[in-house]
């Protein structure tokens, strides 16, 4: 008597190349659905596992023919989140998730929500009292990461003065990046005032500063206020200046201090801010890792002439202005023959009239026209390329008038524009102008600067 | 984990699928079409992906999510120069233009080839330099222009000299002297990507020593490469033929990546092309007589390639190319593709093959004999050397195969269907999408083959499960015998013993096989062993 034992069941898998008489107890003949046990120690066959959906909602269009192979990292699922500061007063944070239908949601320092702020966040609008310019692009984001002036620093010259800081939020945790390292111009011993905008280059951040007004003192005292570019490198904190500094010394950019940085036709362009009476404002470019000094382009006339922010648009560079009582603004534009005029004109001359707040949409450049202090000019104004309309009336939709409404950034998110202000944030959605955010009666300082950032 | 996508050609739609499976439908650029005849072949380089073969013109999506021709065109017409008025020039220059787009950091993503080089301006004398006459791209994808110029002269090199982020604006002055010019010499590895543009389409392409590698219908015996990190750059000089040119209608049949080696195949022979730039390159022959005849079925598996050729499947690795269906030293499934019994041979071509990381398995979809869709898989065990299947399932038609990563960060093979639907290996379920998984394991054991034998009362060790039946179906006689009633093994049970195999009706034989099947939504069986007694009657 025999007996046949199988112990290795289906261990040689399928065999068909020996005869019938031929096979051993572990050759198979046809093994459908069938895998090797991959239970520890076990040797045996069972059913294969059994498959589900990756996508529960079948995809349209027929057969699925091919994907990629690897998954990659999707920037438009993951949710953008606009950062709005209030003031350092009261050391918060607004922000919304438009993943949420735009609620915005505070973050508080010493809370236990985890969108913790480890630090201020934008600050230093106290340090620039006296000035008549916004300031409101001290802010970036950059893979992921919002870059921002930080707010924690005794200025200099009071005693125990520090260097500003610059510090990272990737939307949970802030931390110190770099600090401004003191201007060689000035000398060691000093430190620069403020940060005074961001900007990008390249792929390269680079971050403009404020280093001292003629004879030293916080307080502004032009036109040869001190100032330098530096390109920050955004993983390791490290600064680097770019060209000659601002100023009146020997071989310095007199004139003005930059307040506005744009990349324009591989050059970084630079706008300046003198702060004197009946001033002017100046457009300098410089190649970075090319040039060693700045190469101005451009000085504006007088009265009409501080330089609030620099855009490229269609090839051509268009510098926003801030007019003296009495002088309207304008909007400068650059052709790429270097011929500057007048694009369009500010229907106020209010003091503080000015054009802020540019954003490139859907093609055309929206600006926001300020008729300044106590004016009812508050327009949004666009340019198709060939000519400038009016796209909102603001004091008619809001009910500007009178009021100092300090616009700001402005960014495109969703299709949508948001714009901040001292009040709030503007948003443009399907062509119609609203109130995004209301924060009418919140202390401020003065300008909100924001911008988005993504996160996982 | 981080979110992720993929990229999903679905007929003549392209979808973006998040890892959990939530997919959006993309809008293609003006002008590009995907034929739902041809299946999509992906090439990735730094962060973006080139998607060709079945678009009517190369596609490109980039980091930012952006969907753009992946091919695009250089300046037709030379710039006109001329004097700018007052500067810092002296001299006769000679400026060429390229496209560029570049995104919102204002980085270029990608530069076209150069257009014509412009006529040698007239002698400047302290002047700027003025270009009009700039070409315009028709792709509203570019967003400017780089213009390159050389030393005063003209010199003979160029250099980089200005952007003008307008795709519109066809017109600058400058003034940058000489001196200020880059130093660094125009671009030497920009080109337009072969097979771009219709009525050719990159059949073939795959990423190595970060360029991307490609074969176009253009020109089937010849593979092109790009400039370093280059995705969008294809110098003319940047190529080899594959010998032997014209030798048949197909040329390159695909890629085998592997670490220091890229094989190119042909269908009977095989090359590899080693070195890590374009001053080392050397085309090597790897094996003459042996090819691959099924693009998508090539799988580099731990820098061991894997591929269907015309009578099996080889493996193509340190040891170089060896069968691994019908290897001499364990000869195994050679029929499965030397006969018409199992497959349709026709459809090799098709074949796709994913690697199944949970079972170390190469796996191939194929065509089952008389059908014309993938509706049959087998799987090569990687550790043990021995080939399982042919499986099936009646949950859906396979279209494709592959394998991705889920939303925990598992690499599961995956099959995409018919129904637009792509589906993943799942051990946590026993049925594919609610239809049972039919496994059928057919076994025969003949021991001393000339003597009859009468086979008495099975027992076979399970797994205990919950629930189940395993039907077991002997036939005792010849090879060819007919199949018994089956016995129903409860899978409650560890171990069963069944009745008596010989009968009454068929009371000896010298050869048993037995038929072990489960057929069960939500069921399943692992098989440990058997242990048959039996009597030998003798020669008769």
């Amino acid at each position: 008597m025999g007996d046949i034992k199988v112990l290795d069941f289906g261990q040689h898998g399928v065999v068909l190349t020996k005869d019938p008489l031929h096979v051993e107890t572990g050759d198979l003949h046809q093994a459908q659905n069938a895998v090797r046990s991959k239970d520890k120690g076990i040797t045996a066959l069972e059913s294969r596992p059994g498959m589900t959906r990756v996508n529960s909602s079948a995809m349209t269009g027929g057969s699925v023919l091919g994907f990629t192979a690897m998954p990659f990292r999707d920037p438009g699922n993951l949710p953008l989140s606009i950062y709005a500061p209030i003031a350092q007063v009261v050391d918060a944070v607004v922000a919304v998730s438009y993943d949420d239908g735009g609620t915005w949601r505070s973050i508080a320092s010493g809370s236990t929500d985890p969108w913790i702020l480890s630090g201020k966040y934008l600050a230093v609008l106290g340090y620039l009292a006296g000035w008549d310019i916004p300031l409101y692009r001290r802010a970036v984001t950059i893979d992921g990461r919002v870059v921002y002036a930080g707010d924690g620093y005794t200025q200099y010259p009071n005693a125990n003065h520090v260097a500003p800081p610059i510090f990272a939020f990737d939307g949970s945790l802030a931390s110190e990046l770099g600090r401004i390292p003191y201007s060689p111009a000035q000398g060691a011993g000093t430190n620069a005032y403020a940060i005074t905008c961001f900007g990008f280059h390249e792929g390269e951040i680079y971050v403009a500063t404020w280093d001292t007004g003629a004879g030293g003192g916080p307080v502004a005292a032009g036109p040869n206020m001190g100032g330098r570019v530096l390109k920050l490198d955004a993983q390791t904190g490290q600064l680097t200046q770019i060209g000659n500094a601002f100023g009146g010394g020997a071989g310095e950019n007199a004139g003005g201090t930059p307040v506005c940085l744009a990349s324009h036709n591989g050059r970084l362009w630079a706008g300046t801010y003198d702060d004197v009476a009946a001033g002017t404002g100046k457009v300098w470019w410089i190649r970075p890792g090319l040039d060693s000094t700045w190469t101005l382009d451009h000085t504006t006339a007088a009265s009409k002439g501080y330089i609030v922010d620099l855009i490229s648009y269609k090839g051509e560079l268009f510098a926003l202005t801030l007019g003296e009582v009495g002088t309207a603004s304008v909007v400068l534009k650059r052709t790429p023959s270097g011929t500057w005029s007048d694009s369009d004109t500010n229907a106020s001359t209010a003091a503080n009239n000015a054009f802020t707040s540019p954003v490139v949409y859907n093609n055309e450049l929206y600006v926001w026209m300020d008729g300044g202090t106590a004016s009812a000019v508050h327009r949004i104004r666009k340019f198709d390329g060939t000519s400038w309309s009016t796209d909102a009336d603001l004091n008619a939709l809001f009910g500007f008038a009178g009021s100092s409404v300090d616009p700001g950034m402005a960014l495109v998110l969703n299709s949508d524009i948001f714009i901040a202000h001292d009040d709030g944030v503007l948003r443009r959605h399907l062509g119609t102008w609203s109130r995004a955010l209301d924060l009418a009666g919140l202390l401020l300082h003065g300008e909100l600067a924001f911008t988005n950032v993504e996160y996982s | 984990m981080a979110d992720g996508f993929y990229l999903v050609q679905v007929g003549s739609k392209l979808y973006r699928m998040s890892l959990a499976g939530a997919a959006t439908e993309l809008t293609l650029p003006t002008g590009i079409s995907i034929d739902p005849t041809r299946e999509p072949v992906f090439a990735v380089l730094g962060r973006h992906i080139l998607m060709l073969n079945s678009p009517n013109r190369a596609l490109w999506y980039d980091a930012e999510g952006d969907l753009r021709p992946g091919a695009i065109a250089p300046p037709a017409s030379p710039p006109r120069l001329a004097s700018g008025g007052a500067g810092s020039l002296n001299g006769s220059y000679r400026v060429k233009q390229t496209f560029v787009v570049k995104d919102r950091y204002k980085r270029v993503l990608y530069e076209t080839d150069f257009g014509p080089i412009s006529d040698a301006s007239a002698t400047l004398a302290n002047n700027s330099l003025a270009v009009s006459g700039a070409a315009v791209s028709p792709d509203s994808a570019v967003t400017g222009s780089r213009f390159y110029r050389t030393a005063s002269g003209p010199g003979a090199v160029y250099f980089q000299w200005y952007d003008l982020d307008s795709n519109s604006q066809t017109a600058f002055t400058d003034n940058v002297t000489d001196e200020g010019l880059s130093t660094l010499a125009a671009p030497t590895d920009l080109g337009l990507l072969p097979g771009g543009f219709p009525p050719h389409q990159v059949r073939h392409a795959t990423e190595w020593k970060e360029r991307i590698w490609i074969n176009t219908s253009g020109r089937i015996d010849t593979v092109a490469y790009s400039g370093s990190r280059k995705f969008y750059g294809y110098p003319s000089a940047n190529s080899f033929i594959v010998p032997p040119e014209g030798d048949d209608l197909v040329g390159v049949t695909g890629f085998i990546r592997r670490r220091d080696e890229l094989g190119i195949c042909r269908q009977d022979r095989i090359w590899k092309i080693v070195g890590n730039a374009p001053s080392n390159f050397n085309r090597i022959s790897v094996n003459d007589g042996i090819g691959c005849v099924a693009p998508r079925s090539i799988k580099v598996i731990r820098d061991v390639g894997y591929f269907l050729g015309g009578d099996g499947v080889y493996s193509w690795g340190p040891e170089g190319v060896r069968s691994i269906s019908d290897d001499p030293q364990n000869p195994q499934v050679a029929s499965w593709f030397t006969t018409d019994d199992y497959f349709n041979r026709a459809r090799f071509p098709y074949a796709r093959a994913r690697y199944n990381r949970r079972f170390h398995l190469y796996e191939l979809l194929l065509s089952a004999a008389g059908s014309s869709n993938l509706d049959r898989w087998i799987g090569y065990d990687l550790t043990t050397g021995i080939w399982l299947g042919p499986h099936k399932t009646a949950a859906f038609t396979p279209t494709c195969a592959g394998e991705i990563i889920d939303s925990n960060g598992l690499t599961v093979p995956v099959f995409g269907a018919s129904n637009g639907v792509i589906y993943k290996q799942d051990p946590t379920t026993y049925n594919d999408d609610g239809s049972a998984v039919d496994f059928d394991v057919l076994w025969r054991w003949a021991g001393e083959p000339d003597v009859e034998k009468v086979i008495l009362d099975p027992t076979i060790y399970t797994r205990i499960e919950t629930g189940g039946t395993l039907e077991v179906t002997p036939a005792l006689g010849t090879e060819n015998a007919a199949f018994q009633a089956a016995m129903n093994r409860d899978l409650t049970l560890d171990r069963e013993v069944l009745r008596r195999i010989s009968t009454a009706t068929v009371p000896v034989g010298r050869v048993l096989t037995a038929r072990f099947r489960i057929n069960s939504v939500g069921r399943r069986v692992q098989i440990r062993g058997l242990e048959i007694p039996y009597v030998s009657i003798g020669r008769r």
